[in-house]
């Protein structure tokens, strides 16, 4: 350590263009701070590629790879010519490894007996059904389930792949490692299927002693590769880092002829770096938890991952852009999609100006002087807030059923004739029913919408009201004093006072109301659930292997998404990720250029 | 408007304007009136259908009938389980898993974004401001869209079916606005106090735990209060990550009034359980009205 010795330091820093160690660096993390005199720092970053590799090599069968193709791999742990010899050897049983023999053999036959009496596309369709059916499980993975490996489990060994067969071998996939098996999974979505033959053998559901013969399971694959990837840029970011800091310390040693020492370099690390390594594990939730999976739902849409493609017996496929193609141009999607998307816009519109406009009033009626016992009032007010809004949306729901509440109140106070006739008269209802069917039938959607609208009004007003109850006490009251000695009349004062300062204090609030309001999914799923479906003779042909991820006519595109990802046995995930793409985009935009133009922000940019 | 302005107008009222001034007060009450009954009636109709015999909603009578009183619902929340040989029923039980979420992820999310709200409104550096936005960008990704990756990683880590592990996921969505409010408030803290303890030797961390922290309660509170709320209710996770056995308090009260799941299937067990449930979380949020209007008003302003 002789840097830390002061009187040395300035013998050993030579003079030294610094792009020496940078390239140095670049070629083996840490050479170009070993040239800096620097072995500790060296050191550190020499740990980047080693842990690369480490990681690679732990988690991968390289040996194995390395053992095939130098050839040193007996003929009968291959698995194209396991079989055959081993059944020689059985019926011979001259063979000099009997006990291989005998506990090889009948994993063999167990093998070509399943693969025999049991068409394993079949099976693999059925079982991917099963599990997605069953535990909501939308991968099926094969991983899951063991019942393919049957007796042979504790007898079996591994196998190495023939790479003498004709057709590509994909040794990364057969002997890669987390980055190496990761990246190419990714890039290719895999290319095995169960049942393909492939190194001398046909590929199964699962083989935990060979994983080269489980058929690969592309959503897997994508999402290990994804990982992959980005821990690979972490690491490329950290080996990038040691090419800077090689390039920037001997600058620093040309100009100062010292050589920093390691003590130093930590303590400065920690200060220009404290920031980030404090709130590393808010970076690392948030990159685990928000940053993948957009990535992956990013990925997705530009797959052809429906509920066709059952996982292990297909592949999914990249197609580019094709999803994004067909939706544009196919008239019917086209036609849906803008149809859910403007009843989208209209309902945040609505809504959100609703519930401000109701909010308002009400904090102007109970902030009243005409009005006494304001606590009690504002109290019973602001409970629709209070009570959590799923449980006040499916109260709603049963309120709203067929016998419920409502029907019930209608006809027991007489009403319910007169109602249903003026709802049938003025448009809303399809047909005069008594009872009234609130979110059924097909020609109730627009009673079902106006009901959304006025659900929603009940649960949101009373939040729009605290707040602007809060920022009317803000108003001084000189102005109103003011405006009333001038003659101004109430709603003179309301005008031009109140409005304007509460709207340019709750501005903000009511954009974020809106952006809520967007993808206000809870509003309309538990309530309607989406319903009354549409007309299915105006539903385009196109449309129609949709079954039931059919949006209805309350569906906002936030729950046909919903629909469109998770409603068993009709899942289109490459266009609920297309869908999400688009959301994320309005909502998003949105929302930056209302954040971007807040008080907090300008002040800081102005720093 | 004010009592003083009142007395300058009152100063000078005719005998109509008096009675002008009185049908407008009946008029604002008639309408606090009206508006408070549309309020209550729903609540007051979950009520009575809680203590309502059978199970089908058309029995609910529309005032209250003390005859056919009963307290089945309630005894079946406390004593039903769909499980042979379990200690309590299912409703405590998916009670008890929403309630160790929700707390956990009170404490994870106050202690993160108040780490992160420090050195947002503590430091420079590079990025600060896109960070930020980043941050507050990625959160408008609601969460189920990216379900099947989120599903994929609990799978890998082996975390399906434990409920715990959703606290993860809250958190991480709760993290950045929080960062957000937190950061607006700490910046409003003046910095000669970081600088006074500075200069008295204290660390960096020192100063964020002993002076910063303090400081900060209400907005803390504000903080706390909504990452122990927000998991009570949420549906879409819970219901793709875990099984009927590790449900939560929503799910159940969920499946009570789904048709399809004809193991729970009665809505007006589901009034009594929405009862229980919506009380507690009721008078909480009232108890803390004055910390959520705080923060409200913070995140009007600020945000």
């Amino acid at each position: 350590m002789n840097s830390k010795r002061p009187g040395k330091t300035q013998d050993v820093a030579g003079s030294l263009p610094p792009l020496v160690p940078a390239l140095a660096s670049l070629i083996v993390p840490g050479l170009g701070q070993l040239l800096n005199r620097q072995k500790l720092k060296a050191l550190l970053w020499f740990m980047v590629p080693v842990l690369l590799l480490a990681i690679e090599f732990s988690s991968s069968q390289w040996g194995r790879y390395l053992a095939l193709v130098s050839g040193r791999v007996p003929e009968d742990a291959i698995a194209s010519t396991r079989q055959v010899s081993s059944e020689l050897n059985f019926a011979q049983a001259s063979d000099e490894n009997v006990m291989a023999t005998l506990f090889g053999a009948p994993a063999a036959g167990d093998h070509q007996e399943e693969a025999g009496n049991v068409d394993p596309f079949a099976e693999a369709a059925e079982v991917a059904n099963d599990t997605s059916q069953g535990s909501g499980d939308p991968f099926a993975d094969a991983g899951d389930s063991s019942g393919s490996m049957g007796e042979s489990y504790f007898t079996q060994t591994y196998r190495w792949p023939d790479y003498r067969t004709e057709g590509p071998h994909y040794p990364m996939r057969d002997f890669g490692g987390f980055f190496t098996r990761g990246l190419w999974g990714l890039f290719t979505l895999g290319r095995l299927r169960i049942g393909d033959s492939y190194g001398g053998t046909d590929i199964e559901l699962f083989n935990k002693i060979s994983p080269w013969m489980t058929a690969d399971n592309s959503i897997v694959l994508l999402g290990n590769g994804l990982i992959a990837l980005m821990v690979l840029i972490i690491f490329l970011g950290l080996w990038a880092l040691g090419v800077a800091d090689a390039y920037g310390s001997r600058k620093r040693i040309n100009a100062t002829g010292r050589v920093e020492r390691f003590g130093h370099f930590i303590r400065r690390v920690w200060d220009s770096l404290f920031v980030y390594i404090i709130s590393a594990p808010s970076f690392a939730l948030i990159l685990m938890f928000t940053v993948i999976p957009i990535l992956f739902t990013f990925l997705l849409a530009f797959t052809d991952y429906t509920y066709k493609t059952k996982l292990g017996a297909m592949l999914i496929n990249w197609v580019g852009f094709g999803t994004f193609r067909y939706l544009t141009l196919d008239p019917g999607w086209l036609a849906i999609f803008g149809n859910i998307f403007l009843w989208t816009v209209v309902w945040a519109f609505i809504s959100s100006f609703t519930v401000y406009a109701l909010g308002f009033f009400n904090a102007m009626v109970v902030e009243s002087p005409l009005v006494k016992y304001k606590k009690f009032w504002r109290t019973i007010m602001i409970l629709p807030w209070a009570i959590p809004a799923l449980v006040s949306l499916m109260v709603f729901r049963n309120a709203f059923d067929k016998d419920g509440l409502i029907n019930q109140f209608l006809f027991a106070t007489g009403l319910m004739e007169p109602v249903t006739n003026f709802l049938y008269r003025i448009g809303l209802e399809g047909q005069p029913d008594q009872p009234i069917f609130w979110f059924q039938p097909i020609y109730n959607g627009k009673l079902a919408r106006f009901i959304v609208v006025l659900v929603n009004l009940w649960l949101g007003a009373p939040y729009h009201m605290m707040m602007i109850t809060g920022v009317l006490s803000t108003i001084p009251k000189e102005l109103y004093e003011a405006a009333a000695i001038d003659g101004a009349s109430a709603r003179q004062r309301f005008r031009y006072i109140t409005l304007p300062m509460v709207l340019s204090a709750t501005l903000p609030a009511l954009i974020m109301t809106f952006s809520f309001n967007f993808n206000n999914f809870g509003a309309v799923y538990f309530l309607t659930g989406g319903g009354p479906t549409w007309d299915p003779s105006k539903v385009p042909e196109s449309m129609r292997i949709l079954g039931s991820a059919m949006p209805g006519q309350t569906d906002i595109l936030l729950s046909w998404i919903y629909k469109l990802s998770f409603t068993k046995g009709f899942e289109q995930f490459n266009v609920a990720a297309v869908y999400s793409i688009i959301i994320f985009m309005i909502v998003g935009a949105f929302s930056v250029f209302n954040l971007l133009r807040t008080k907090s922000f300008k002040e800081e940019a102005g720093e | 408007m004010s009592r003083n302005q009142i007395t300058i107008v009152e100063g000078n009222l005719s005998r109509s304007a008096r009675m002008r001034r009185r049908l407008l007060a009946m008029l604002h009450y008639a309408y606090l009136t009206i508006t408070c009954i549309i309020v209550l009636v729903p609540i007051l109709w979950m009520i009575v259908a809680s203590f309502t015999p059978g199970k089908l909603l058309s029995g609910v009578p529309l005032l209250p009938d003390f005859r056919h009183f009963t307290l089945e619902h309630y005894r079946y929340l406390f004593t039903y389980s769909s499980q042979t040989g379990a200690v309590i029923s299912d409703f405590l039980a998916s009670f008890l898993r929403s309630l160790s979420i929700a707390v956990v992820n009170t404490v994870v999310v106050i202690v993160l974004s108040a780490i992160s709200g420090y050195v947002f409104s503590r430091f420079r550096f590079r990025g600060k401001q896109s960070l930020m936005v980043t941050f507050l960008l990625l959160q408008m990704f609601p969460s189920f869209m990216g379900m099947l990756a989120i599903f994929m990683i609990f799978r890998t880590f082996g975390w399906l079916n434990k409920p715990l592990y959703l606290v993860f996921i809250y958190a991480t969505g709760a993290i950045p606005y929080n960062t957000f409010l937190i950061r607006g408030y700490m910046r409003s803290l003046p910095l000669s106090i970081d600088e006074a303890a500075m200069i008295d030797g204290a660390s960096k961390l020192q100063v964020f735990f002993k002076i910063i922290l303090p400081l900060s309660g209400s907005i803390l509170g504000f903080v706390g209060v909504n990452a122990f709320m927000a998991p009570w209710m949420d549906y879409m996770l819970p219901n793709q990550l875990l099984n009927m056995q590790n449900q939560t308090v929503a799910l159940f009260l969920f499946r009570l009034t789904d048709p399809m799941i004809t193991l729970y299937y009665n809505p007006l067990n589901f009034m009594a359980g929405a009862l229980l449930l919506a009380t507690p979380i009721t008078i909480v949020q009232f108890y803390m009205q004055k910390f959520i209007v705080y923060g409200m008003a913070a995140g009007a302003e600020k945000g």
